[in-house]
């Protein structure tokens, strides 16, 4: 067993993702994607905090601060977005 | 706001706009956070409220409506917000796949050893606009050299699927004499730029003098290239000077960010200027941002505004600044083209063009020129 095995990922935009901000909606256009995706509120804030690598529970804390929201509240949802972000290569998860 | 400017400004796709909503849109191209004027104190009537939307988006100020909104600036209601955020959505997802062609289209160009520069809408955005979500545009503008349009024109339609959308005047004629290729890619437009401007003030830019040098744009993760600040300020003046008549506020506004960057002295303007035959390109860009600035602008633009033109650049200025200004420009350009023969070759390309360009364009031999003659004559066409 290794320290790296159990680190948790950690997310930052996937190189060549395209995106724009429409208020605090983010409009994302990974490399190989046919059609940009919408990530609605609080995509533009996700988006802006994935710029340099962070763990899902600093986006947690961060999100659920600015919104003044409980963490448990944005758990849930900013795990799903990232599943999502990832499975559309618009976010890459590294664990090393 | 001067009578004169807003004529220049405001053509016939505009002529419903009312002289508040006019001025509503001059103030967003010259709006700035730090010191915003013009706005409304209160969130506009619906139709007048439309009516500015309508004409920002024909002026590629859209992006400037969006950023005075955001910064408190613009009063607007949910309503009027949720058109907006409608709107702003439609022209980025098409912003979007510009930039993919972008990639695409450079990754093929440096692989070929193709020298390009990015120029307009994508590079300024990147570069000049605090948010490149407050410039949209609607397609990729690539400066080429000369001697290397042809084989970039041939790898866009050879290897990308691109197709022109007009075909060439006569063969050699855009590496010579023309301003650009335009070509289509899965329904986009990419312009392969060999200069500026067409007619004359396009013929006498020092090409290589205006590539030299450049700066980096980061698109995605790709680090491209750009023009250097003192070509960027020229390439601005130009556009808004001769690129649309009347003119469009999204020039406005680019040169206006550009200009309050700072980044060049009037000097070295001046002299490239006088250089390219061009003094009369800026004096115009400055005065038309002096009028529309109700005459405060900044020093460097009072400056320029006071160039010297020499009349030969004046003449050849005012073929620009009518309707039928392509035809009386393309014969103007005789007066900057240097030697018999190149001249008989441009002549000869204006007065029979291939077949291939006849048909692109839907002409015959015998309608080409009498339109032609039409124009030149200042009549409408038949």
């Amino acid at each position: 067993m290794t320290e790296r095995a159990d680190a948790p990922p950690r997310y930052r935009r996937a190189p060549g993702t395209l995106w724009r901000r429409i208020f605090d909606e983010v409009l994302l256009f990974p490399p190989n994607a046919t059609e940009p995706l919408s990530v609605t509120m609080p995509g533009a804030l996700v988006w802006e905090l994935l710029r340099e690598p962070i763990s899902l529970d600093e986006l947690i804390h961060e999100v659920a601060s600015h919104f003044d929201a409980p963490m448990e509240q944005v758990e849930d949802d900013l795990e799903a977005l990232l599943a999502r972000l990832v499975s559309e290569h618009a976010v890459s998860a590294d664990t090393t | 706001m001067k009578a004169t400017a807003g004529l220049e400004v405001f053509g016939d796709s505009d002529v419903a706009a009312t002289p508040r909503v006019a001025a509503w849109a001059i103030a967003l191209a010259m709006f700035d956070q730090h010191d915003p004027a013009g706005m409304p104190v209160d969130p506009l009537g619906d139709d007048d409220f439309h009516e500015l939307v309508s004409l920002v988006e024909n002026h590629r100020l859209l992006g400037a409506l969006v950023e005075a909104v955001e910064s408190g600036q613009f009063p607007v209601s949910e309503g009027q917000l949720g058109r907006i955020r409608e709107r702003h959505r439609n022209w980025s997802l098409n912003v979007l796949k510009v930039e993919r062609l972008l990639m695409k289209v450079t990754d093929r160009f440096e692989s070929a050893g193709i020298e390009f520069r990015i120029v307009k809408g994508v590079a300024l955005a990147h570069t000049v606009y605090d948010d490149p979500t407050w410039r949209v545009f609607a397609d990729v503008d690539l400066l080429i050299r000369s001697h290397q349009i042809d084989r970039a024109v041939d790898l866009v339609t050879n290897s990308l699927g691109g197709q022109r959308t007009v075909a060439e005047l006569r063969p050699g004629f855009d590496r010579e004499f023309g301003k650009e290729a335009m070509l289509v890619i899965d329904g986009m437009e990419l312009d392969v730029h060999r200069t500026l401007v067409s007619g004359p003030f396009g013929l006498t830019v020092d090409v290589d003098e205006l590539m030299a040098g450049g700066a980096d744009l980061e698109v995605g993760d790709r680090t491209l290239t750009t023009l250097g600040p003192a070509s960027r300020y020229l390439s601005a003046c130009y556009n808004l000077a001769l690129g649309d008549y009347p003119v469009r506020l999204g020039a406005v506004r680019d040169l206006f960010l550009i200009d309050r960057l700072g980044d060049v002295d009037v000097a070295t303007i001046t002299d490239i200027a006088r250089r390219w035959q061009a003094s009369a390109v800026v004096c115009r860009a400055a005065n038309l941002m002096s009028e529309l600035q109700g005459g405060t602008p900044s020093p460097t633009l009072r400056q320029l505004a006071e160039l010297q033109v020499p009349t030969r650049e004046r003449v050849a200025l005012r073929t620009y600044l009518t309707p039928t200004r392509s035809y009386r420009r393309q014969v103007a350009s005789l007066l900057v083209i240097p030697g018999v023969r190149p001249r008989l070759r441009y002549l000869r390309a204006l007065v029979t063009p291939s077949g291939d360009y006849l048909a692109s364009r839907g002409w015959t031999e015998r309608s080409h020129v009498r339109r032609a003659a039409r124009r030149l004559a200042g009549k409408p066409d038949d």
